[in-house]
C-alpha cells in the first residue's frame, strides 16, 4: 500500500510539470488559434539556456531564471513578429505546417550549434530527496509542482481579474466581436503568445536540474502536451491542470500496477475514451 | 524558337551522357561505401560518435593507399529511426551507387538497412545492433562484428552466478535477479538471453520489466524493483535512461546490492561522469572497451591504428577521458573491413566475391580485442563480451581473464539502499 501512495505521489507530481508545459499551449491555442507544434522546441531552448548560463557563469537554473524569461519572452516575440503575424488568418492546416516547419528548424540548428550529446545541469537539488513518512519525494519534482502549479494559478487568475487578461478572454470567445469592443486583437495574441512561450520557458527552467537537455528532448514532450490540451479542454486553463495531473497519476499508477510498458498505452486509451464520450475535452464546452 | 530549343536540348542530353561516361570511368579509381547513423534523434550522440568513428577509419585507410588502389569514398546518411534507415538506404544505394553500408548503432535500424541492402547485393557491415534476429533472418550480405544480444545477456548472467554469488555469500540459486530493459529489439535481445541463461542455471528471476526510453518518469518502474528487492539490477539502456534510472533508484532508496549494466548506455564515459563516483562498482558488460595498448602489441599495423583513432577521436572529444565503445566499435567494422576483408576480395563489385572474402578471412585480433571469424549467417564468433566494471570514473574489465585488468571492487556497492 505504501509504495502504491508513493506512485501516486509520484505521478502528481511529474503531472504538475506536465500542465505547466501545457497550460502555455492551451493559452496560445484558445487565443490567438495557433496549434504550435515548435511549444517542445521552446522547452529545449529554454533548457539550453539554463545550460548555458549555468556552464559560463556558473548560475544555477534557478538563479538565471529572470534571465531564461527575458530570453523566451524575446524569442516569443521574435517568432511571432516574424513568423506568425504572416499566417494568423491562414487556414489552420497553413499554420500547423508552419509550426511544424518551426520545430524541425529549431531542432536541426540546436542539433548543428550544440551537437548531440547530453548535457546536464547536475546540482544538489538533482538528486536531493524530500522523506515524508515513509515517501520519498525528489526535491527538484516538489518544487517543479508547487511553481507549475502556482504559475498556472496567476495565470488564471490574471485571465480572471486584469483588463488584459479579461481581453485575452474575449478574443478567444469571438475575436470580431472584441475588436469591435475596441480591443486590439494583434497586441492581445503578440501578448498570449510570448505568455505561452514564457511558461513554457519556466517548465524548462524547473526541469533542467532533472532532465538532460539535447536537440530532441521537447519531443519527449510535446506529445503529452498535445494529449493533455486536448483532453482537458483545448483553450481551457483550469483543463490543462486538471489534464497535467490527470495524465501523470494514470501514466505513474498503470506503470507500477500493471508494468512500465503499459505506461504510455494508458494514458493514449485515457484519451481516446475521452475522446468517443466527451470530444470537447474534460473542461471543454460542448 | 523551337528548332533551337530541341537543338539545345539534344546538345544538354549528350552533354549530360558524355559528363556521366566521364564519372563512371572514374568510378574505376573510387569505392564508394555509405555509413548510416543516427545523427538526430534520441540516439544522436552515440549516432554521431559512430559517425566520426568511421570518417576516422576511411581517412586512415585513404592515406595508406585506400584499398586495391581506390581510394574510399564515405556517404553519410542520418537514421534517427527504422523508417529513415531504410529510406536512407534505398538512397545511398540508388542514388549514391554504395557497395558497402557500415551502421548502424541501433538494432532496429540495422534490421530496417538490411532489407534493403542484401536485396540489391550491398553489403552491411553491423557494428552495434545486437539483436538476435539480424543474422537470424537469413541475409547473405549481413556481416555483424560484434556479439549477438543473447549471448551478451547470458555473459553477464554467468558472471553473476561465477563471481558475484560467492562475493555476496550466496549460492547461485539463491540470488535474486531483476532485469528491466528499454524496450527495442536492441533490449530485448539482451534480456532474453539474460533470462534464459538465469533458467538455465536454475537462479531465481524475481521480475522483468521494460520500458519506453521516451518516459519521462521512471517512478513505477524503480517501485516495482523496490518491491522485488532483488540482490542483482541487470540492466540494457541507452545512455539518458541509464542516467534517469540510477538517479531515480537512488531517490526511492531502491539500489540494488549490483547493478550491472549490459549495453553502450552503461559503458559510455558520459554515463559515469554524469553520475559521479556513485557508479564505483557499477558493472557493464558489453564488448570489450579502451583495452590497454598492450593487447595489441604483438600487430604492429593494428598497435598504430587504434593508437592513431583513440588520438583522433579524443582531439575532436576534449571532455571526453576515454573513447566511447559504440565509437570503438564502428571503427573496428569500418577499419577491419576496408584494411583486412576487401583487400582479399577478388572483385570489389561484386558483393560474393566480398562475401567469400569476409567468412574466408581469419583474424586472430581486431580492435575490439577479439578476432574475426564469421559464421554462414555473416555473425563474427570470435566476438565476446567481457565483463567491465567503473572505478574511480574509468572502466576497469574485471573478466574475462585474459583481458583483465583489475580486481572487481564494491559488491554490494556501497549505495546499496537494502
Amino acid at each position: 500500500m505504501e509504495q502504491v501512495i508513493q506512485a501516486l505521489i509520484s505521478g502528481i507530481l511529474s503531472g504538475g510539470i506536465y500542465a505547466l508545459i501545457s497550460v502555455g499551449l492551451a493559452l496560445i491555442f484558445g487565443v490567438v488559434g495557433l496549434v504550435n507544434f515548435a511549444h517542445g522546441e521552446f522547452l529545449m531552448l529554454s533548457m539550453y539556456i539554463a545550460y548555458w548560463v549555468y556552464y559560463f557563469i556558473k548560475l544555477e537554473p534557478y538563479e538565471s531564471l529572470l534571465i531564461n524569461l527575458v530570453l523566451m519572452a524575446t524569442v516569443g516575440y521574435i517568432v511571432y513578429k516574424v513568423i506568425m503575424t504572416r499566417v494568423l488568418e491562414a487556414d489552420h492546416s497553413m499554420q500547423m505546417l508552419l509550426t511544424l516547419g518551426l520545430s524541425m528548424v529549431l531542432q536541426n540548428l540546436a542539433l548543428m550549434l550544440f551537437k548531440a550529446d547530453y548535457r546536464n545541469v547536475r546540482i544538489d537539488i538533482t538528486t536531493d530527496v524530500i522523506n515524508i513518512g515513509f515517501t520519498n519525494l525528489s526535491t527538484a519534482r516538489v518544487l517543479a509542482f508547487i511553481v507549475a502549479i502556482g504559475a498556472s494559478v496567476a495565470l488564471y487568475l490574471f485571465l480572471q481579474k486584469t483588463y488584459t487578461g479579461v481581453a485575452m478572454k474575449a478574443v478567444a470567445q469571438d475575436g470580431k466581436a472584441a475588436k469591435l469592443m475596441g480591443i486590439n486583437i494583434k497586441k492581445i495574441y503578440g501578448q498570449a503568445f510570448i505568455i505561452g512561450t514564457m511558461l513554457v520557458g519556466l517548465a524548462g527552467v524547473l526541469m533542467s536540474p532533472m532532465y538532460s537537455v539535447f536537440p530532441t528532448i521537447g519531443a519527449n514532450f510535446s506529445t503529452l502536451a498535445f494529449i493533455v490540451v486536448v483532453l482537458g479542454g483545448l483553450s481551457s486553463i483550469p483543463g490543462a491542470i486538471f489534464g497535467g495531473i490527470l495524465i501523470g497519476i494514470v501514466e505513474s499508477m498503470a506503470g507500477y500496477l500493471l508494468g512500465p510498458a503499459y505506461q504510455q498505452a494508458a494514458y493514449f486509451l485515457l484519451f481516446i475514451l475521452v475522446l468517443i464520450f466527451k470530444p470537447s475535452g474534460i473542461f471543454g464546452r460542448e | 524558337m523551337k528548332k533551337f530549343l530541341s537543338v539545345a536540348l539534344a546538345l544538354a542530353l549528350i552533354l549530360t551522357s558524355l559528363t556521366a561516361c566521364t564519372e563512371e570511368g572514374s568510378n574505376n579509381d573510387v569505392l564508394k561505401v555509405g555509413a548510416i547513423y543516427p545523427m538526430s534523434g534520441t540516439n544522436a550522440l552515440l549516432g554521431s560518435q559512430c559517425m566520426e568513428a568511421v570518417r576516422i577509419a576511411v581517412d586512415m585507410v585513404n592515406e595508406n593507399g585506400g584499398v586495391q588502389g581506390r581510394s574510399v569514398e564515405l556517404s553519410e546518411a542520418d537514421a534517427p529511426e527504422p523508417t529513415a534507415a531504410a529510406t536512407e538506404a534505398n538512397r545511398l544505394v540508388d542514388k549514391e551507387g554504395v557497395k558497402i553500408v557500415f551502421g548502424s548503432l541501433a538494432s532496429g535500424n540495422a534490421l530496417s538497412i538490411a532489407q534493403v541492402t542484401d536485396k540489391r547485393g550491398v553489403c552491411l557491415v553491423e557494428s552495434g545492433g545486437i539483436a538476435d534476429s539480424l543474422t537470424d533472418s537469413g541475409f547473405k550480405y549481413v556481416f555483424r562484428i560484434l556479439d549477438k544480444g543473447g549471448l551478451r545477456g547470458s555473459v553477464g548472467v554467468d558472471y553473476i552466478a561465477e563471481s558475484i554469488s560467492p562475493a555476496l555469500g550466496k549460492d547461485a540459486k539463491d540470488i535474486e535477479i531483476a532485469i528491466v530493459h528499454e524496450d527495442s529489439s536492441y533490449g530485448e535481445s539482451v534480456a532474453n538471453g539474460a533470462e534464459k541463461q538465469i533458467k538455465k542455471l536454475g537462479m531465481n528471476l524475481v521480475s522483468r520489466e521494460h520500458y519506453n526510453v521516451s518516459v519521462t518518469d521512471m517512478s513505477a518502474i524503480v517501485l516495482n524493483i523496490k518491491k522485488a528487492q532483488p540482490d542483482v539490477l541487470l540492466t540494457v539502456n541507452y545512455i539518458d535512461d541509464a542516467v534517469r534510472l540510477v538517479d531515480t533508484l537512488k531517490q526511492h532508496n531502491a539500489m540494488p546490492k549490483v547493478f550491472m549494466g549490459c549495453g553502450a548506455g552503461t559503458t559510455d564515459p558520459k554515463f559515469a561522469m554524469t553520475i559521479g563516483s556513485d557508479s564505483d562498482g557499477f558493472f557493464c558488460t558489453d564488448m570489450p572497451t579502451n583495452l590497454p595498448m598492450d593487447v595489441f602489441a604483438g600487430d604492429e599495423k593494428l598497435y598504430n591504428a587504434v593508437s592513431d583513432f583513440r588520438e583522433a577521436f579524443l582531439a575532436q572529444h576534449k571532455e571526453l577521458n576515454a573513447v566511447p565503445i559504440a565509437a570503438e566499435a564502428a571503427f573496428t567494422g569500418a577499419y577491419t573491413f576496408m584494411n583486412d576483408i576487401l583487400p582479399k576480395a577478388g572483385d570489389l563489385d561484386d558483393p560474393d566475391s566480398i562475401r567469400s572474402a569476409a567468412l574466408e578471412e581469419k583474424l586472430e585480433l581486431t580492435a575490439l580485442g577479439f578476432g574475426w571469424d564469421l559464421g554462414e549467417d555473416g555473425q563474427n564468433y570470435a566476438a565476446f563480451a567481457n565483463i567491465n566494471q567503473w572505478q574511480n570514473g574509468k572502466v576497469v574489465t574485471v573478466a574475462p581473464e585474459k583481458l583483465k585488468n583489475g580486481q572487481a571492487i564494491n559488491v554490494p556497492l556501497p549505495i546499496s539502499s537494502y
